[in-house]
């Protein structure tokens, strides 16, 4: 088994800052492989978001970089998973202290996947995506929105965001990975403007990070290229 | 008084009542039947003629647990929700004289979600009023707060003054409630500070201030922003939060006021609405600020982001088996240094100690070599069993002010207690544990942590103190089984 990974992120053509996180971590520990990408949207009317979407990429990086000590010898998938889930719930805390205490306008989305040799594990918040291309695309999250109607025009508001509550709530799935699966991360700039047809067109089976971020960069010019205003953030991890 | 007891896993207080007591039984039925939050659930059993009250003391936190070091936001939300039921035990026909006024019963809850005393239904039981404002006067003299000391200093005047009243400092602790979210709102103020203005009875009320966007009032929508789907659609800025609603008509404010007592106020009545409106800060209130009159930027000035994100230990971590690691972050994103983690000043550890600069003799010395210095209030602990997790291998806690708390650094480097772990021993809880001195012995007690605490293989009841000694061995999680022993 391989993996191979890659993310990118753009300001867009539109927006002053850009308050995206992403990133992605793979390592071979043994005869173990494990793998994790993260994407981060902060939320678009807190104008200080961007300081949320790098915490949680930053704190998610760091817990990746500090499990390594103990995986497999000491923690098990299990265990990992379990101590993933409980970082998560402190980067929440943290920044809902941000928000109440410290009053910072703060908050942000969150979509992670991580692989542990052919298990992946989802753990998402919001509306950011994570879509997996098998035989076709799936789209394995569900946006936690609300549709409601504003002057006469149906709009969705986002329902659940990292920092909206001391405890967070998170919905965390598990799977199978197989050969030639590839996984897509994606803030609401890019997946707004997916569909299987110009995915299909544009991701095909690389062998090298460095062209799986030409992928990334790809996608990304595609959405721009079709007008997208907001920020755009994606990545993609390779199962061979 | 009250003896602790624990019952199937559960810390109860348990007290016994003559049977000629005479007991309030309109409160009895009323803290059985309403079940009133801010009131410990209880039993009452008769055994051979004696009552046994029985008193659940559940989840939350001992108030003599609590750190006494805070911030004065943390302390104001702590204060207003020990006041509150004081005002509020009136129109459940309870009198707060007999709320039991003793720290180790009185039970903060998680995350600040409110206070519960101990009621006991007896007249033989009721304190003084006197004696309700000492308590209270005492514990303010108890608390540091690590940003405003004065604040604390202002509330014990009020609590000295004549005719003092719980309710002049729950009104005081509103007021600069309302005052710091307007600060914080970057609106103009035009009013004296609270206390000037209590002193200037009998006078006409200041100019009204400014009032803040209504953040203790019922905000209109749970959603904070609308997110637009499909590129046709126009990025629209959010609707709620663009436009900075009109100041509402400000409140009077209040007049000093002399000789109120608890359940009667002269405070006008649109000041007494908008004193006790949402507990919770919920997040919904947040956003109705409006975005006109920009929030301060408050950055933390910890060194870094949020007092510097996660860097304890990585550096020496020991490669088990050949890692081939292959960083992916896309430069040029926000980028976030890690800070060397910073563990609390005053508590000995035998590693990281600085050599001094001058020295006038040799003062070197090898840890782990010699018998630990007995001191008793030096506690010093060995590990014996790491399960391979990076502990450190001794300790020493300093229980010089009586006790000591154990936990970790939190995911953003802040330390969280009096001795702390690294922060990416995320089964550690931020406050797991507390040594206290009791004489020549110690105790020890759980803080309600997240993966429980054992001594010498028994896990312990949480908010519950166990006698421990030298000798004795804490286990730290009992999934991770983490041991030290008590040298």
């Amino acid at each position: 088994m391989n993996l191979t990974i890659g993310c990118v992120t753009d300001k867009g053509n539109y927006r002053e800052k850009n308050q995206d996180g992403i990133i992605c971590r793979r390592c071979q520990v043994g005869e173990h492989l494990l793998a994790l990408a993260c994407v981060s949207d902060g939320i678009g009317s807190f104008s200080q978001s961007e300081i949320a979407s790098a915490m949680m990429v930053s704190g998610v990086a760091s817990w990746f970089d500090s499990i390594l000590k103990y995986f497999p010898a000491v923690m098990g998938a299990k265990e990992v998973v379990d101590d993933l889930e409980a970082t998560l719930q402190e980067l929440n805390e943290l920044i809902y202290e941000g928000r109440t205490e410290r009053n910072l306008e703060i908050g942000c989305t969150l979509s992670l996947i991580l692989i542990i040799d052919w298990e992946y594990h989802i753990f998402h918040v919001g509306d950011s995506r994570i879509y997996c291309l098998r035989d076709t695309l799936f789209q394995l999250t569900q946006d936690e929105v609300i549709l409601k109607q504003i002057n006469g025009k149906e709009k969705k508001l986002l329902a659940n965001y990292i920092g909206k509550n001391r405890q967070m709530h998170v919905s965390h799935q598990c799977g199978h990975v197989n050969r030639a699966d590839m996984f897509l991360l994606g803030t609401d700039g890019v997946c707004s403007n997916l569909n299987y047809e110009n995915v299909t067109g544009v991701l095909s089976f690389v062998s090298s990070d460095e062209e799986v971020e030409v992928l990334c960069r790809n996608l990304i010019n595609m959405v721009l290229a079709m007008g997208e205003r907001d920020n755009v953030s994606c990545a993609i991890v390779q199962v061979m | 008084m009250l003896n602790d007891v624990v019952i199937a896993n559960k810390t109860y207080a348990k007290m016994n009542i003559s049977a000629n007591a005479q007991l309030d039984n309109i409160a009895i039925n009323v803290i059985r039947q309403d079940i009133p939050d801010f009131i410990l659930p209880m039993k009452m059993i008769n055994i051979d003629g004696e009552t046994e009250i029985r008193y659940e003391l559940g989840d939350g936190t001992r108030l003599t647990y609590l750190p006494e070091v805070m911030s004065k936001k943390d302390f104001m939300i702590l204060m207003e929700n020990m006041l509150r039921p004081f005002k509020t035990c009136n129109d459940w026909f309870l009198d707060y004289h007999k709320f039991y006024l003793d720290k180790n019963y009185i039970i903060v809850g998680r995350n600040n979600s409110g206070v519960r005393y101990i009621y006991i239904p007896d007249d033989e039981h009721a304190n003084s009023e006197e004696e309700v404002l000492e308590f209270f006067r005492d514990f303010l003299l108890s608390i540091n707060l690590t940003d405003d000391q004065v604040y604390i200093m202002n509330l014990y005047r009020l609590l000295r003054e004549k005719n003092a009243s719980l309710l002049n400092v729950l009104d005081y602790l509103v007021h600069d409630t309302v005052d710091s979210n307007i600060a914080a709102a970057g609106m103009n103020q035009n009013v004296a500070p609270v206390m000037q203005q209590r002193n200037m009875a009998p006078t006409p009320a200041p100019a009204p201030m400014q009032a803040p966007p209504p953040v203790k009032q019922q905000a209109p929508t749970p959603a904070p922003v609308p997110k637009t789907f499909g590129k046709q659609a126009a990025k629209s800025a959010p609707p709620k939060a663009a436009q900075a609603p009109a100041p509402a008509p400000a409140p009077a404010m209040p007049q000093v006021s002399q000789g109120a007592e608890f359940g009667k106020s002269d405070m006008q009545g649109a000041l007494i609405s908008n004193l006790f409106g949402e507990a919770d800060d919920a997040p919904v209130k947040k956003q109705a600020q409006p975005k006109a009159a920009p929030a301060p930027k408050e950055k933390s000035n910890k060194g870094g982001l949020f007092g510097g994100l996660f860097g304890s230990g990585k550096a020496n971590a020991p490669q088990q088996q050949p890692v081939q690691q292959v960083p992916m972050q896309n430069p040029g994103m926000a980028q976030v240094p890690p800070m060397p983690a910073v563990q609390n000043p005053g508590m000995m550890q035998v590693q990281n100690m600085p050599a001094p600069f001058f020295e006038t003799e040799d003062v070197t010395c090898i840890g782990g070599m010699e018998e630990p210095v007995q001191d008793g209030n030096l506690i010093s602990m060995q590990l014996e069993e790491d399960r391979g997790y990076q502990f450190p291998k001794y300790v020493e806690i300093d229980l010089s002010k009586g006790y000591a708390t154990v936990g970790r650094f939190d995911k953003a480097g802040n330390p969280q207690a009096d001795f702390n772990f690294e922060a990416s021993l995320s089964f550690v809880s931020r406050r797991h544990f507390r040594i206290e001195k009791a004489g020549d012995a110690y105790k020890i007690v759980d803080l309600g942590s997240g993966n429980g605490t054992m001594l010498n293989s028994q896990v312990l009841v949480p908010n519950m103190p166990y006698p421990m000694k030298r000798g004795d061995r804490i286990t730290i999680s009992k999934n991770h089984k983490v041991t030290y022993r008590v040298c």
